[in-house]
Formats: C-alpha cells, sequence, structure tokens
C-alpha cells in the first residue's frame, strides 16, 4: 500500500475515530519542558518527520542523558521506579545505554550496584524495545492515528513538535510525544493506559549532536547470539529440529518483521532448549511469538498459562499439542494467545 | 543406595583428597581405596599437557578490561550476604551422597496444587468453568442500548399498584433471561493492570490465569525481569 493512501487512510481515522479529542496539548504536561503558545495549524506529522523517527535512534550521532519513570501494576500494587542512564548513538548503528543512578526505589549501594550491573546486560534489549519507536511507517499509519497537536515545546534545549499516537480500534496504550523535528529524536515519551493512567516516561535530560567519541567508547555489544531463521521448510528443520509454526498476521494488528533461531538453558539446567522467535509488529509495540517444538515429556494438555500483567507488559507460556509456546509484548493477554491460536493448523 | 561410610572411614578419606595428615585408621578398605587413589592420580601425571589457545590470553585480558567489570563484580558479590545452609539443606545433601532420593522429586507449582484441589472439590464446577471460560462474549444489540437509553429519557409516571406488581414480575423475568445469556461474561477476565480488553473468538486450547509471576517458567521469569529492569527482584515479587 502506498504511503498517500495510508496517510488518506489516517485522515478518515482522525475525522471520525479522533474528533472531539479537544487541546491534545494539555494532556500529560511534563514538569521540565517549557511550552510555547500553539502554532495555528493542527493534523497529520509530515511523512518526513515519521521516516526521520523511524530511523534516528541509530542514524543520528548524539549522547544525552535520560530519565525514565514507571509506574506500573503487578496484581493490585503500583510499583514506582525510576532510574537516569546516558544513551549514545554514532549514527552508523553502534549504540550504547547505561544507567547513572537509581532515583527510585532506594536500594542499598550495594544493592544498586548489582541493579546497574544487571542493566547493562539488559542495555540492548531495553534501547530496542522499551523506548517509543517506530518501526514500520506504513503498518503504523494502518493501526495507528498519529495526530500532530501544532504545540511546539523544547526539550533539553531543542525545539520539539508534539504527537499523540493512538490504536485506532481497540483498547492500547496513548503514546503523547515531544519529536525534536530537526532529527526525529523522540525527546519525551509518556505512556498513558486506557484509564488515563500513565505509566511510563522517558524524557531527555540534555543532548549533545554529533559529540566525540573517544576510541575505546563502550558501544553495546549484542549478545542475545541469535540466528536468523533459515528460508527453506528443509532447512528449518535441519537447524532446529523441528517444524517450525509462526502466527498468521495477514490482516491482522501485527505482521511479521522478523523470524529467528534462539537457545535457552532447560528448565533442569542440563542441556538448551531451542526455540523459533517471531518478532511481529503494529508498526509500535513489538510482539514476540516463541515455538519450542515437541518434548515427549511435556503433557499434551492444550494449555496456555497467563501471567499477571508487569505494568504494560503481558506474557503467556504453555503447552499445546505437547509443543511449548511462549509469547510476550505490550499487548493484551488476549492478543498474544490469538497469535499463538493462529500458528495452529 | 550404597551403605553409609563410618564417620572414622570418612574423616580418613577427606584427609587423605585433602593431602593432610590423616588420622590412625587401621581398615584394609580404605587402605586399597587410598592406593586406588595414588594409582589414579600417578596414571592423569603421564597424560599429556594441554596447551590453551595463543588466543586465550588476548581475549581474557580484554575481558577483564572492559569498563572495570571485574572490579565491579567482584564488589557485588563481596555485598552478598553469607546464608547458612539449613538442616533440610543439609540432609538433602548427605542423602545426594548416598544417591538420589525421593526428597529430590520436582515441586509442582503452588497453582497446581490449588488446581487440583478444586478439581476433586467440584468436579462438575470445574470442568462447567473450562467449558464457559472459552466460549466467545455475546455483545448487546445496539437497538437494547437505544431503548434503554430513551425509557430512561422518558418522565416516570405514578402507577397502580397492580400495574406495579406485574413490572416487578417482568423485571424478574428480564433479569433471569439476561443472567442466563449473559452467564459467560462472568467467566470472562479482564487484564486489570493494563486495562486491555477485546472480545475473542474460541481458541483451541483452555487459558489458565496464574496469581503470581513466581509459577511461570524461569525462562518467561527472565524476561519479565528484563522487560520491566530488575522490578520483580527488587520488590520480592
Amino acid at each position: 500500500m502506498r504511503f498517500s493512501s495510508l496517510l488518506l487512510a489516517a485522515v478518515t481515522g482522525l475525522a471520525f475515530g479522533l474528533a472531539g479529542c479537544g487541546d491534545v496539548s494539555s494532556v500529560g504536561a511534563p514538569m521540565s519542558s517549557t511550552a510555547t503558545p500553539p502554532v495555528l495549524h493542527s493534523g497529520l506529522p509530515s511523512e518526513t518527520l515519521l521516516q526521520k523517527m523511524q530511523v534516528a535512534p541509530t542514524a543520528v550521532a548524539y549522547s544525552g542523558v535520560r530519565r525514565i519513570e514507571q509506574s506500573w501494576q503487578v496484581g493490585e500494587t503500583v510499583y514506582s521506579t525510576s532510574y537516569r542512564e546516558d544513551v549514545a548513538s554514532d549514527g552508523q548503528g553502534r549504540v550504547a545505554l547505561q544507567s547513572l543512578e537509581l532515583i527510585a526505589p532506594s536500594l542499598p549501594p550495594r544493592s544498586e550496584e548489582l541493579w546497574r550491573m544487571l542493566q547493562e546486560s539488559r542495555d540492548g534489549f531495553l534501547f530496542r524495545y522499551r523506548d517509543f519507536r517506530i518501526h514500520d511507517v506504513a503498518q503504523m499509519v494502518t493501526n495507528y492515528s498519529p495526530i500532530a497537536t501544532g504545540v511546539r515545546t523544547r526539550v533539553a534545549g531543542r525545539e520539539c513538535e508534539e504527537l499523540v499516537f493512538a490504536l485506532r480500534h481497540g483498547a492500547s496504550f496513548t503514546y503523547n510525544l515531544a519529536v525534536d523535528h530537526q532529527t526525529g529524536l523522540v525527546m519525551r515519551c509518556e505512556q498513558v493506559a486506557t484509564d488515563g493512567r500513565v505509566m511510563g516516561l522517558v524524557e531527555f535530560e540534555s543532548l549533545e549532536l554529533r559529540p566525540r567519541f573517544a576510541a575505546d567508547f563502550p558501544w553495546d555489544e549484542s549478545s542475545n547470539q541469535e540466528e536468523p531463521l533459515p528460508a527453506s521448510q528443509a532447512e528449518r528443520l535441519a537447524a532446529v529440529g523441528f517444524r517450525p509454526r509462526q502466527p498468521e498476521g495477514d490482516g491482522g494488528r501485527f505482521q511479521l518483521l522478523e523470524s529467528t533461531i534462539v537457545r535457552s538453558p532447560e528448565p533442569d539446567g542440563v542441556g538448551e532448549l531451542t526455540w523459533v522467535k517471531s518478532t511481529l509488529t503494529d508498526g509500535i509495540e513489538v510482539v514476540f511469538v516463541l515455538h519450542g517444538g515437541s518434548d515427549p515429556s511435556l503433557l499434551s494438555d492444550d494449555v496456555m498459562r497467563v501471567a499477571p500483567s508487569v505494568g504494560p507488559w503481558n506474557h503467556v507460556e504453555g503447552t499445546l499439542r505437547g509443543e511449548r509456546f511462549m509469547a510476550l509484548g505490550r499487548a493484551s493477554a488476549d492478543e498474544l494467545l490469538d497469535l499463538i491460536a493462529s500458528t495452529l493448523d | 543406595m550404597k551403605p553409609e561410610l563410618p564417620p572414622d572411614c570418612h574423616a580418613f578419606r577427606v584427609a587423605a583428597l585433602d593431602r593432610a595428615a590423616r588420622p590412625e585408621h587401621a581398615c584394609a578398605e580404605c587402605e586399597r581405596w587410598v592406593a586406588r587413589l595414588a594409582q589414579r592420580e600417578g596414571l592423569l601425571r603421564t597424560l599429556p599437557r594441554k596447551v590453551a589457545p595463543s588466543e586465550l590470553d588476548g581475549l581474557s585480558e580484554r575481558e577483564l578490561e572492559s569498563e572495570g567489570r571485574r572490579a565491579r563484580a567482584v564488589r557485588a558479590l563481596e555485598s552478598l550476604a553469607r546464608v547458612d545452609a539449613s538442616e533440610e539443606l543439609d540432609r538433602a545433601v548427605e542423602a545426594l551422597a548416598a544417591g538420589p532420593g525421593p526428597q529430590f522429586a520436582q515441586r509442582a507449582p503452588s497453582v497446581l496444587d490449588r488446581l487440583v484441589a478444586e478439581e476433586l472439590a467440584n468436579p462438575v464446577k470445574a470442568r462447567v468453568a473450562r467449558q464457559l471460560e472459552n466460549l466467545p462474549r455475546l455483545e448487546a444489540p445496539v437497538a437494547l442500548e437505544q431503548r434503554l437509553a430513551r425509557e430512561l429519557a422518558e418522565p416516570r409516571v405514578a402507577t397502580k399498584p397492580a400495574a406495579r406488581l406485574s413490572r416487578a414480575w417482568l423485571a424478574v423475568a428480564a433479569a433471569a433471561i439476561a443472567l442466563l445469556s449473559l452467564a459467560p461474561l462472568a467467566f470472562e477476565r479482564r487484564d486489570t493492570s493494563s486495562g486491555l480488553q477485546t472480545a475473542r473468538a474460541a481458541r483451541p486450547f483452555r487459558v489458565e490465569r496464574l496469581e503470581s509471576t513466581r509459577d511461570l517458567s524461569p525462562s518467561a521469569r527472565a524476561w519479565l525481569e528484563t522487560v520491566s529492569s530488575g522490578l520483580l527482584a527488587q520488590n520480592n515479587i
């Protein structure tokens, strides 16, 4: 589908789906930004800006300090976490994320040090999947109604446009963004739940463009050791030892982004399990569906177990027809279960 | 299962393994055991020594020098409080030394205990709940919503006692019909935390809601730990 026709669809969605949103500029005003008087136009963000946003995290050379705030519900309790991190990109694909300080909760120094070490091992995942990211512009416009509120604001000294992204159909989060219109970097992202609760905030406190990086700058080194899934069924069978089952994304909210092979330790710690990981996106959110093949020791009970939500994340796992399945994503448990159901013949 | 070693034989053999001064001990079996040990050591010494690949030195050096990881790891490990082994663990280790026993069987997840208990307490109810859980959610017709809105908007008028009674019976009948048709909704669960909810078609499997992330597999828990930046461990969830 051409981008222009997708934009037309977005305009229609704006007219019918989001009329009456009112003054979006007043939604969730952050504490450290300085709003300037709104400009006269509002509507769709430009195609150029959306495409800049898609590539900016790794195509722009920058370094900065960000503050992350999470207010996540698990069961009946809301847990708040807040920390600062250094973020950097050389504009050539190399990135780095390093947690600087845990603001809340307050932990003993040794425990905070341990937390920082563990964060170091998670930095690649957090960079790619925690932050707001447009993974596919065309898919995003199909599923979301992006709105440029017409409000200009300054975040960390950069002039930004305020954008709002809401799912067209069904319930999901709303993202209130401040986007640097020159670079496309998301300078501030507020994630709002369907009931109006602010669940997360990622905001730059400082930003330097085109900084000089030392030769021994600690760039993130990928450690997940994933392998691409071969194209042909015969090669797949040889690579993983079973016929991989993958979700059918045709016509649905989520479309396949990539397929890889991952390995994890066996639950008893002896040996390892091989999984086929399908990564899907609706343009913004990413979900992972894993198929682990059959195991004669598993009961063919056909049960999927749904974990309690951890903030915006949901997880389901179980065995179907004696085969292992898992799915994780910032999508409802029902959507994860539907994706798994679509893998079955 | 092997017979348990007498304490003095055990002490004698441990001293031999530690190359410590061995206590006086007149036991032919233990003497033979020590002789076999010396024989194995001698055989191992005759094996040619393998040389580590030359790249290993460079790799080890780079790993140790990267961003003071070693220093941080040492500091973090030093900060961990020593945990004394419980008596139960001592017993388990002793039993392990003597051979695997039934006490090493894996513990089933707590949710399984609950489900089995519910199934045994009321098998019919458990089966019906499973069936209903997978039924599709029914949407109320738009016409019903409009009619309700119209009726609520109409001004209320005083009614005679007989008319009130018949309306009461009608209300009871309507409630009974609604209860029957909406029964599946009672089993429809929601993602209460993230607030995401959509109506679903039936799936070819049973869905079980866990009460705690502790009932998940280790891989799944590790994943949630990563996406939450350590929230579960920090709060002992």
